[in-house]
């Protein structure tokens, strides 16, 4: 009887592992077999979404604070590259990480008044507090490009291959330590915070420290991806400080299935992909696109990774014909994680 | 187990990124002309409408060195960060051997490393921004594959609109105090920059100055201070902006000025409907043809653009046609395609486009003026009516004063 | 002097309009607890539907205004049973579904109409002079007034009538309401029904002013959540002071020094308020 138990617990240290691996081999294969640079240039951007979103998710999905004004975090280190690249030539080795320390700065300046703000409050407030970098960009136009933005942007590399693995590299580091984070004994604590905040204050827990520290972190990481996409467009504008990117954002995120970091990620690799590939109607590619989200949305509340993992769990154990208790528990746990109110 | 089951879903999506990419196609020698543009904007719809109507033209008889022109379109949403998605589809996907296209001058610069990058000849018809051809000026053999074909440089709009207003407002009918309205575009704002001196110089004055947000819906703080300021003329520079908020709110709030500009949605017919006919009398600068004798082709093209889309032309449907006929008279002459080649080639062309003479200067921008192109300035006087009032010896109407202002 | 009349006439109406946008906003949360980013998607529908009605149907105009605000009411009606209903335990999934919504609708008027502006007819084509120095078109004053109009009569029905005092009702204690035998989500309804009609409403009378165009409920929306917050989320009284402080903030600045600046010293002014006091003005404290 023991046996099978050691084996299921040596199961259960590694098989966190096996999927991760299972999604980066085809991610670092996918030169071989793809040789053309525009799906690579898609999977470039593809990985950098992967990186705002999970930092989205790590911030709204992990400690519930919802936040409707993302493209202020990544808007921050798209302009700190671009601004030190474009008037003092910083190479990306240096603005990269500039990007993500003044976005990180930005998440402790909205995070510490963020505290006393609960629900639709905080949401609404993020929402217009990114609106004030877009105003600011338009006053001081001379520097910062105005509408047009700055271009002229050093890239990161010549080679397309290189630049590919480099978001890989951006895309590994990043949402590996996010989801090393809430692995470890600081995600629990994030998680109790989500679900009630008054007994964890209770138990002893600085929640406001916590709360504070995961804006932080979570800006850190969207103003290193927003560098990266400075440095991958050649250009930053206002786009990247934009109401309808922190939007994008929020609705990707959800898509996929929020508190997750995976659920988000692979929303984004989906809905970049499906937005491309449905160029072929070009005048109704964005109602669809949107109408699909409004549908995921309606039909698929816990997004579309958990749903998907739940059903595929729910066929397996059909196909056996007996239900078998510890998958139907993880299941109904990690579907428990994304209905309840985040 | 349940590193197999996510496995699977992992896959699932790794086949889809595969099946994806299966969508390169080889073809024939064709000459693959690509056009990124804002394709639900009139600038794109224009681009859109006049090279498919050049391309059919050109394949009719024969194509261009016996290749047939295949076009390809790609919908730059007048945002940057799509303008770059749309000439990397172009580039990557569609495997074009030239680009054409674009509208806003954002969008262009925002572009530009990336077609510079890939070493395409790019026949540029939209953005006016004089900043691509000093990337000509300052770096050549990085920035060569740039030609402005669709207009001249906005500097020289803003030259042209100077001399208009010093002809037709100051000597003959005498008004001298102008207000300017920019949007803050940077392009716009250093025009506005230009005109205020320029104005100044020719013995006008700008009494009041105002750069404001394209998103914007509601004038009147601005119309409250020209109307204090005693302007006479209000000149505008606008294309991104929809100009309709701003047409609309001078005629009902009869605004005590005439009113003039560079506008991009006033050049096309639906200005009309769009105002509700509140454009009446209100006078437009068109940088790249309209429908006056600039060239013998240019009234034909015009009434056939009309005839077929129930439209008129706006500038990039004139540049989109020159352009690709451009490139079959270069290619012809030199007999090649080879970049290079051409490149060398349209530095010393001299053409009869239908929308004037082109020719570049050796920052490869057009030449304006008599020797190039001449933009010329229309009036709104009914439905489907854009009267020609400058260059005089174009003009196909009368100058109306708006019906509010009394005249002296 | 001439400046300050100009402020206090344009000011009165540009406050007006936030009030009418705002107040229904702040409506469906203070009784739903519903924060309905699709709010300003009702006054782009209003736009659009009156242009289609009185300009591609032809309809007389009377008779286009009240379908078309009757309509966009009743498509608030749709979109809070089939959309808002389901998701109504989780607020933040009504935010995600109101603005994905809002998105997709925006697409939708994209795909019908095109990008262009349409023009919507004004209901009066004259200028007036106001205090004999202030020129202001007359489709304005006209919008003022039916705003100053509409929000008594919604003070009026919230106060005095019985429908008035059930959605009070529930929105001070919904358990208790529905013991009494009120029907919440009957009162949800109308209550979406009111909000999207006001919305509607604005977007009726500001239309022929500024046209009717996908992305004009952008700016709406931002403006709309400045003054429901700053007034503090749910509070009526609070709603139309905020609308005049931001009203009349934008106007004297933008009269006075430029446009592009009004927007950042909103942004400032809202940024203050609520890290002093983050229940928004009148805003009942626990709320926040």
């Amino acid at each position: 009887m023991s046996n099978p138990m050691v084996a299921a617990g040596f199961w259960s240290q590694t098989k966190g592992l096996g999927p991760y691996a299972c999604f980066l081999g085809p991610l670092l294969l996918v030169p071989l077999f793809i040789q053309s640079p525009y799906v690579i240039d898609l999977l470039i951007l593809c990985n950098i979404y992967a990186v705002f979103l999970a930092s989205w998710d790590l911030l709204t999905g992990y400690t519930g604070q919802i936040s409707f004004g993302h493209s202020l975090f990544i808007g921050a280190g798209a302009y700190t590259a671009g601004v030190l690249n474009f008037y003092f030539k910083v190479p990306p080795t240096v603005t990269i990480p500039l990007g993500g320390l003044v976005a990180a700065l930005l998440g402790l300046a909205l995070g510490i008044p963020a505290l006393r703000l609960k629900g639709p409050y905080l949401a609404l407030v993020t929402f217009i507090a990114s609106a004030i970098p877009a105003a600011l960009t338009a006053i001081f136009w001379e520097y910062s490009g105005g509408e047009d933005g700055l271009y002229g942007i050093a890239p990161l590399t010549q080679s397309p291959l290189l630049k590919y693995y480099l978001s890989v590299a951006l895309l590994v580091v990043c949402c590996g330590a996010m989801l090393a984070i809430v692995k470890s004994q600081f995600g629990l604590i994030l998680l109790s915070i989500r679900e009630d905040e008054t007994a964890s204050a209770a138990s002893g827990i600085n929640t406001s420290l916590f709360k504070v520290v995961t804006f932080t972190t979570s800006g850190f990481f969207a103003g290193i991806a927003g560098a990266f996409y400075a440095h991958n467009q050649l250009h930053v504008g206002t786009e990247e400080l934009s109401l309808s990117l922190s939007i994008l954002i929020v609705l990707m995120s959800v898509a996929g299935g929020m508190g997750t970091i995976t659920g988000p990620i692979f929303a984004g690799f989906l809905l970049i992909l499906l937005n491309e590939w449905l160029r072929f109607i070009e005048e109704f590619r964005l109602l669809i696109y949107t109408g699909a989200v409004v549908l995921i949305l309606l039909f698929i509340p816990k997004g579309l990774l958990p749903t998907a993992k739940a059903l595929f769990k729910a066929l397996l154990a059909r196909i056996r014909r007996s239900p078998q208790p510890e998958a139907a528990g993880e299941g109904a746990r990690s579907l428990n994680r994304a209905a309840s109110k985040q | 187990m349940g590193g197999l089951r996510k496995f699977s879903v992992m896959a699932l999506a790794a086949a889809f990124l595969v099946s994806l990419a299966g969508s390169a196609i080889s073809a024939e020698k064709v000459i693959r002309w690509g056009v990124a543009a804002p394709l639900q904007k009139e600038a794109g719809i224009g681009s859109k409408n006049a090279t498919i109507m050049a391309a059919r033209e050109i394949n009719a008889k024969g194509g261009i060195l016996g290749h047939k022109v295949e076009v390809f379109f790609a919908d730059d949403e007048a945002r940057p960060e799509a303008g770059i998605q749309a000439v990397k589809k172009l580039i990557f996907q569609d495997k074009v051997d030239f680009i054409s296209g674009g509208w806003l001058s954002g969008v262009g610069l925002a572009q530009a490393d990336h077609i510079f990058n890939a070493k395409k000849l790019w026949l540029s018809v939209g953005p006016a921004t004089p900043k691509l051809a000093q990337m000509v000026k300052s770096n050549y053999d990085r920035a060569k594959y740039f030609f402005r074909v669709g207009c001249v440089n906005s500097d020289y709009f803003a030259y042209d609109m100077a001399v208009f207003a010093e002809e037709f407002y100051k000597k003959k009918l005498g008004l001298t105090k102008i207000a300017l309205m920019a949007e803050s575009s940077v392009w716009a704002r250093e025009m506005a920059t230009y005109l205020k001196t320029a104005f100044n110089k020719k013995g006008m004055q700008i009494v009041y100055m105002d750069v404001f947000d394209p998103k914007r819906t509601d004038f009147s703080p601005q119309f409250a201070k020209i109307r204090r300021s005693g302007a006479q003329v209000l000149f505008t520079v606008q294309a991104a902006s929809p100009g309709v908020p701003l047409t609309k709110q001078w005629a009902e709030t009869q605004l005590p000025v005439h009113q003039a500009g560079y506008s991009l949605s006033s050049q096309v017919f639906n200005f009309w409907d769009k105002t509700g006919g509140k454009c009446y009398t209100e006078v437009t600068q068109l940088i790249n043809g309209g429908r006056a004798p600039l060239s013998p082709g240019t009234i034909p093209f015009y009434d056939n653009y009309v005839k077929e889309f129930d439209q008129c032309p706006p500038y990039t449907a004139f540049g989109s046609y020159d352009a690709l006929y451009l490139l079959k008279y270069v290619a012809e002459q030199i007999k090649s395609l080879d970049t290079d080649k051409l490149i060398k080639a349209l530095e010393k062309v001299d053409y009869q486009g239908v929308a004037g003479r082109i020719r570049f200067t050796k920052d490869h921008e057009e030449v304006y003026g008599e020797e190039g192109k001449l933009p010329v300035w229309i009036q709104w006087q009914g439905a489907r009516k854009m009267e020609v009032i400058f260059p005089f010896k174009y003009a196909t109407g009368k100058y109306i004063t708006p019906p509010w202002i009394k005249k002296k | 002097m001439n400046v300050l009349l100009e402020i206090l006439v344009y000011g009165a109406v540009q406050s007006a309009v936030y009030a009418m946008l705002a107040l229904g906003f702040c409506l469906i949360f203070g009784v739903a607890g519903v924060v309905n980013l699709a709010h300003t998607t009702f006054f782009m529908i209003g736009a659009y539907l009156i242009y289609t009605l009185t300009s591609l149907a032809n309809i007389p105009l009377p008779l286009g205004l009240v379908c078309a605000i009757f309509g966009t009411g009743l498509l608030g009606i749709a979109v809070q049973h089939f959309a808002i209903k389901p998701l109504i335990k989780s607020e933040y999934s009504v935010m995600m579904i109101t603005i994905a919504l809002a998105f997709f609708c925006q697409e939708l008027v994209l795909s019908v109409f095109g990008p262009v502006d349409r023009n919507v007819k004004g209901f009066i084509d004259e200028k007036l002079t106001v205090f004999g120095l202030v020129d202001i078109d007359a489709q304005r004053i006209l919008t003022l007034v039916v705003a100053v109009l509409l929000i008594v009569l919604l003070w009026w029905f919230i106060n005095r009538t019985k429908m008035g005092n059930a959605i009070m009702a529930v929105a001070q204690n919904r358990e208790g309401a529905t013991f009494v035998g009120i029907n919440a989500t009957r009162i949800f309804l109308v209550v979406m029904f009111i909000s999207a009609c006001l919305a509607a409403v604005a977007g009726a009378f500001i239309a022929p002013t500024v046209g009717a165009r996908p992305h004009m409920w952008e700016n709406p929306l931002v403006r709309c959540f400045a003054v429901v917050v700053l007034g503090g989320l749910g509070s009526l009284e609070g709603t139309i002071l905020a609308a005049l402080i931001i009203g009349y903030t934008e106007v004297i600045v933008s009269f006075t020094l430029s446009s592009y600046l009004s927007e950042l010293v909103i942004l400032g002014i809202f940024m203050t308020v609520l890290i002093v006091r983050p229940s928004g003005l009148l805003g009942r404290r626990q709320e926040a």
